[in-house]
């Protein structure tokens, strides 16, 4: 009894002294982590001093006079520099190792560069506020003529300012051979993107000042755009396009390449190369074309040409802008003097047709925002071009290097670099435009004044392919291989639904516009192919679009000027009114169904030939397409010029004061169509200089993005067995 | 710290104190001209006090306090909001200095038919209460933004709640700002009392008012019980209500459109930006300080969920979503604006709703870009308004870009910002929140970044109807606007931050950055 009465006392005074231990070690423990915290934190803090005081310096670099990048001068007939290695610390320094960022299968810097430490040591103790020079030598013996890295400098000091501790301190390098003229040439992309910004000014200035001969602005456009044409045919001269990611500075030339933001680690990055090389010279064309076309402009003309400009500095940036958060910026600021532009100057229905632009636009690049954001905040380390480390860039070469597929990341528990390909090709579908997000292009071409239109039709559609290029195929091979076919299938849909919506339209601009959506669907063809010739037929077809679509466009403004309409069926016999007029629509037209010996033949040609071998079926449909094709211009044409001329536009209040006649295309807008013409004309019996221009951009973006074949991976597994002699059995490129 | 010593830091709300008394003597004593001169003077030397100790402070790295034994805090994070908040009311004192002359043609359609007037002139009888009870609600954010205590985080709130009432209903003789007036009143009143509720459970709990206290007790009881515990949870709800109201996030947000609507537009421009600020400042301090929300709590070693990102997150896409939406159908330009308020209030809480460092760096930078767009955008409002009759709806702005050029330039880059297209301050400003968003990741932010970019494809819609009345439309009239000079220099003076800082944002950011830290 007693002892059952007992027991649960005992119990409770055992729990009771156990919790007391238990609490009594808790404290314990808690004495003594706090004890160990203190003396934890007093251990660091005297490490601390410690490392201030013995074990280590720190370590600073910087070039001579200024902080950062080196700049390498001719010193014989080489090019050298020389920067600091000061160590800040209170202990010694030991430099252990100063290398160029570079190797050999992942070439960054031409050829020829070498670094070394003072008095040819590879290693070297620096005492407290000693420091100790290096130099930086530059023998160019390749095709480079400037020259953009990193030297790293590796110690026992981490580099200070970097964003994450243990990164070796690095130092911008810095050379320019020079192109030639001067300083324009070696700022020639800045200056190209900039010098319309600069017109935009000189607009707003004179608004302010209050000045009111506003004719006299064309003229100033025409002459901005005159310049820009002929710096776009210098670069296109000094343009070495057998230069490749082997010779250096990444395959880029005239690169501009500076720390814009350094808190977000953007940069001012321009370069060109076989990709974007031949749309800069487009861009330059057509804006050339586009500032003499508006001339038919006659209202608001400071505003016009100030929005002109602007949208002209747009396209120059996003086609030479090698950082995404750039890009971005370019890409947008485009949008809004293209809305002003159709919405002020355009057609009856204009204000629906410039916010239909400005939506669709914006509602696919808010998308490719997210995906350069994600990007972003996922590459590798690597450092800006000043030799500041970095965790994160928007450098697209840097991006390029990151194996993103096999990072394993997701975005809304979807494969990520799918979701992000995905959402970088919506943005640019858009602008393509892909079925089915092309609904915005009739409505703005038909609206827009004609100048616009030939900037729309021949640059702005453009960057949505070189998009893909550049962005979604370099940086996301792996999900463009998954994707290939789907951009094949609405390519062949683009096509096909392109066509025959344009035979079925009466209004000749809309026609026109349709025909757009159909050429286009050859670029997303091709590209989904992914074969070095689909990849060329997908540059030369979006510059040969760019030419003949200007043409058409100015052509259409130019009937539509006369008379204020465009529909087809309303004209009939015009060849005998306007001969001159007829045989350049015709050559235009001729020149858009892909009529051999025209420019046009061979972007749809070669995207056959590059599709052909991935895609029978989807080719075979492709090409029935340019049956349709060729029967819409036709009998467009049919339409328009031939029969009897109706004797009721005698009547006509716009013919009045022609006496009731056409009058035939007159000398400025010869003067519009006259380049592009000969152009069409000259590549297309001769293609060689705009195939030469990007055979290395497409060739590289080609081994990017297309991955050996099961049937090529077998042909090498065999070559290296010894069963085919001739090893090179596979060799693609 | 001791009361006697706290004083020294509380130098600019003394000094806020100081001129409003002054204000209000000379509003007693002058006559004429000097009337307005001198109050403007006294109010624009106080808040320039104000700001330059809040800039001074933060520029010579002055030691984090907490004064009044604990009530209020000195820290960087307060000094911040004390250099926006005297940049926000300075901007407003320019924008309510009324006209030196009426203009002709209005002075005369006064004489026909007396109700019709423009916003500033029937504004007050007496600009010296106008401008004392500017100062005074500068007074209460300042201390807002400072609050470490829930009884004085629920004093400086009323503090500023009851001056907006009178301001709203400063246009006496109008029907629509009395009901802003009433609205306000109303929806504050059960706001605050929710509110308090939500402190009474929060305080019954802790047993504290202190949130440092506060903290230390949720932070054990989380442990002890693996969660958040259901009381905070309530408790934290609750006092949603009242900062949501502040910040007029849905669904606390439907007393804004009337009252920025009803609302002299200066009044409207200093709710908009002013007490929002405040709202997110202790916004940001209560969840950081009394709930600890920066970081997960641990029990047993496991990073234990905390349901404050999910409610953050859901209030930032309904108020996104809620704004954008009602003001796609609005024609009175102040009311889309009203409601383009209340989709910002839903950006800077996606800033919130990451819970980190970088999260609250991306919307306290977006508080500040935010100032110059929204205010700008009102200044321009309130400036076309003044030269068509007190008209604010579209119809004002129609063919704008022929009469007033500038104006409407100026206009449109407030608006391209607002939108949050580059090369503009907004887009950097919502460029680091989706990127404060993503870098946290998971499903749920992602979900909440896609809901947010979609919000601004939205906005666009409307924001280009303004420009699509300014350019696209023309009016009847096409003799040039001239908007007061004042004004005019004044807007470009918001456009020109507006852009340099999208092309250069780089040192700004930095300084916010660096600026955020809290006493804990």
């Amino acid at each position: 009894m007693s002892l059952r009465r007992l027991s649960p006392v005992s119990v409770l005074a055992k729990a009771s002294i156990m919790s007391i231990w238990k609490s009594r070690t808790r404290s314990l423990l808690a004495l003594f982590a706090c004890l160990l915290a203190v003396l934890g934190s007093f251990g660091t803090a005297m490490a601390h001093d410690g490392a201030e005081g013995h074990a280590h310096g720190a370590i600073h670099l910087h070039a001579d006079g200024r902080r950062a990048p080196v700049e390498l001068t001719q010193q014989g007939d080489s090019l050298a520099g020389t920067f600091t290695i000061e160590n800040k610390g209170d202990g010694p320094l030991k430099v252990t190792r100063v290398a160029l960022r570079d190797s050999a299968d992942d070439p960054r810097l031409p050829p020829g560069v070498t670094v070394e430490l003072e008095g040819g040591k590879t290693t070297a103790t620096i005492e407290p506020n000693q420091s100790l020079k290096a130099t930086v030598k530059w023998h160019p013996s390749g095709k480079a003529k400037e020259l953009y890295g990193q030297v790293i400098v590796e110690s026992d000091a981490v580099s200070l300012g970097a964003d994450e501790p243990g990164r070796p301190a690095a130092i911008g390098i810095h050379a320019e051979l020079g192109y030639g003229l001067g300083f324009i040439g070696e700022h020639i992309l800045s200056i190209l993107t900039f010098l319309p910004l600069l017109g935009v000014i000189a607009i707003f200035i004179a608004h302010l000042a209050g000045y009111n001969d506003d004719k006299k602005l064309r003229t100033l456009t025409v002459i901005i755009q005159g310049i820009n044409l002929l710096l776009a045919c210098w670069l296109y001269y000094k343009f070495d396009s057998s230069f490749t990611k082997a010779d250096g500075n990444d395959g880029y030339q005239f690169i501009e390449h500076g720390v814009w933001i350094r808190s977000l680690h953007i940069e001012y990055f321009m370069g060109v190369d076989g990709v974007s090389i031949s749309m800069v010279f487009l861009t330059a064309l057509i804006s050339f074309v586009g500032a003499l076309a508006s001339f038919s402009v006659n209202d608001q003309l400071k505003g016009y040409f100030a929005m002109y400009n602007l949208l002209v500095t747009g396209m120059y940036g996003v086609f030479v802008s090698l950082d995404l958060f750039m890009f971005y910026v370019f890409w947008e600021v485009m949008l809004l003097p293209m809305y002003f532009l159709i919405g002020i100057w355009g057609g009856p229905r204009r204000q629906y047709a410039a916010i239909k632009f400005f939506l669709y636009t914006l509602a696919g690049s808010v998308f490719m925002l997210l995906a350069f954001i994600w990007f972003y905040l996922n590459c590798d380390p690597t450092y800006l071009i000043d030799g500041q480390a970095v965790t994160r860039t928007f450098s697209i070469p840097e991006l390029m290097r990151v194996a993103w597929a096999s990072k394993g990341l997701t975005i809304l528990s979807l494969s990520a670099v799918k979701v992000a390909w995905v959402w970088l090709f919506v943005g640019f579908a858009i602008k393509i435009p892909m079925f089915p997000f092309h609904t915005w292009l009739p409505d703005a071409h038909v609206e827009a004044p004609t100048a616009i239109s030939v900037i729309l039709a021949g640059v702005l559609l453009k960057m949505g392919t070189y998009g893909i290029m550049r962005i979604n195929m370099t940086l996301l091979p792996e999900a463009t291989q998954w994707a290939a076919g789907a951009m094949a299938i609405f390519g062949v849909i683009n096509i096909l639904y392109g066509a025959f919506c344009a035979m079925a339209q009466k209004d000749l601009k809309k026609l026109v516009a349709y025909s757009s959506v159909s050429h286009m669907g050859f670029t997303l063809l091709a590209l989904g192919a992914m074969t070095p010739q689909g990849i060329q037929a997908c540059m030369v077809q979006m510059f040969n679009h760019g030419l003949i679509t200007g043409m058409l466009f100015t052509l259409v403004g130019v009937v539509y000027d006369r008379v204020h309409t465009r529909d087809i069926d309303k004209f009939g016999g015009l060849a005998t009114e306007m001969p001159l007029y007829t045989a350049f629509v015709g050559f235009a037209f001729m020149a858009s169904l892909g009529l051999p010996g025209l420019s046009g033949f061979w972007g749809e040609a070669m995207t056959f030939l590059g599709a052909f071998p991935r895609y029978r079926a989807l080719t075979v449909l492709a090409a029935t397409g340019v049956i349709v094709t060729a029967a819409y211009h036709l009998w467009a044409l049919q339409r328009m010029f031939l029969g009897k001329f109706r004797e009721e536009w005698r009547k006509n209040k716009y013919l009045e004061p022609f006496g009731g006649k056409f009058p035939e295309i007159n000398f400025r807008e010869l003067a519009t169509i006259a380049p592009l013409a000969v152009l069409v004309l000259v590549l297309g019996f001769w293609p060689r200089p705009l195939l030469k221009l990007i055979d290395k951009g497409a060739m590289e973006i080609h081994r990017i993005v297309d991955a050996p074949g099961r049937a090529q991976i077998a042909a090498t597994d065999a070559a290296h067995k010894g069963v085919v002699a001739q090893g090179d059995a596979s060799h693609e490129d | 710290m001791d009361n006697v010593q706290s004083l020294k830091y509380l130098a600019p709300e003394l000094a806020l104190i100081a001129a409003i008394l002054a204000i209000i003597a000379w509003d007693l004593i002058a006559k004429g001209k000097a009337k307005i001169t001198g109050i403007v003077g006294l109010a624009g030397a106080a808040l320039v006090f104000s700001g330059g100790y809040g800039l001074n402070a933060l520029l010579s790295k002055a030691e984090p306090l907490t004064l009044f034994y604990g009530l209020l805090a000195a820290d960087r994070f307060s000094n911040l909001f004390r250099v926006v908040f005297a940049f926000v009311t300075a901007v407003v004192l320019v924008f309510s200095i009324p006209s030196d002359e009426t203009p002709k043609e209005s002075a005369e359609l006064d004489a026909e038919d007396a109700p019709k007037d423009t916003a500033l002139t029937k504004v007050r009888r007496d600009p010296g209460e106008f401008f004392a009870l500017l100062l005074v609600l500068t007074l209460g954010m300042n201390l807002m933004a400072s609050s470490r205590n829930l009884l004085m985080i629920y004093l400086s709130l009323e503090i500023v709640s009851v001056i907006s009432f009178v301001m709203a209903g400063l246009k006496f003789q109008d029907k629509k700002s009395s009901e802003a007036a009433l609205k306000y009143v109303v929806y504050g009143g059960v706001a605050s009392g929710i509110m308090l509720y939500g402190m009474s459970w929060i305080f019954g709990l802790t047993q504290s008012l202190y949130l440092g206290e506060c903290a230390q007790r949720i932070a054990q009881l989380t442990t002890e019980q693996g969660k958040v515990p259901a009381v905070v949870f309530v408790g934290t709800v609750c006092m949603l209500a009242g900062f949501g109201y502040k910040i007029s996030a849905a669904p606390f947000h439907m007393w804004t459109p009337d009252v920025y609507e009803g609302a002299p537009t200066p009044v409207t421009a200093f709710l908009s930006v002013g007490p929002k600020a405040a709202g997110f400042a202790v916004l940001v301090r209560f969840f950081w300080d009394a709930l600890g929300a920066a970081e997960m709590p641990i029990v047993k070693g496991v990073p234990v969920d905390t349901p404050w990102p999910v409610i953050a997150g859901c209030l930032a896409m309904a108020t996104m979503t809620v704004g954008n939406l009602s003001a796609l159908g609005q024609e009175n330009v102040k009311r889309m604006l009203a409601y383009s308020s209340i989709a910002h209030a839903g950006y800077m809480l996606l800033g919130f709703s990451v819970f980190s460092e970088q999260g609250v760096a991306s919307m306290v930078f977006y508080v500040v870009t935010y100032c110059f767009m929204n205010l700008g955008a009102f200044l321009v409002v309130a400036a076309v308004a003044e030269q068509n009759g007190g008209d604010e709806t579209l119809g004002a702005f129609k063919g704008l870009g022929r009469r007033a050029p500038l104006v409407a330039a100026v206009m449109t880059v407030f608006l391209i910002s607002l939108t949050g297209l580059p090369p503009m301050a907004g887009f950097v400003g919502k460029f680091y929140l989706f990127s404060a968003l993503i870098s946290k990741g998971g499903t749920w932010n992602w979900a909440v970044a896609v809901v947010g970019v979609l919000n601004s494809v939205i906005s666009l819609f409307y924001y280009a109807r303004v420009m699509r009345s300014m350019y696209l439309e023309k009016s009847e009239s096409t003799s040039p606007t001239q908007v007061r000079r004042l004004f005019g220099a004044a807007s470009i003076a918001l456009a020109v931050p507006t852009l340099v800082l999208g092309i250069y944002w780089g040192p700004l950011y930095d300084f916010v950055l660096g600026s955020l830290s809290m006493v804990r």
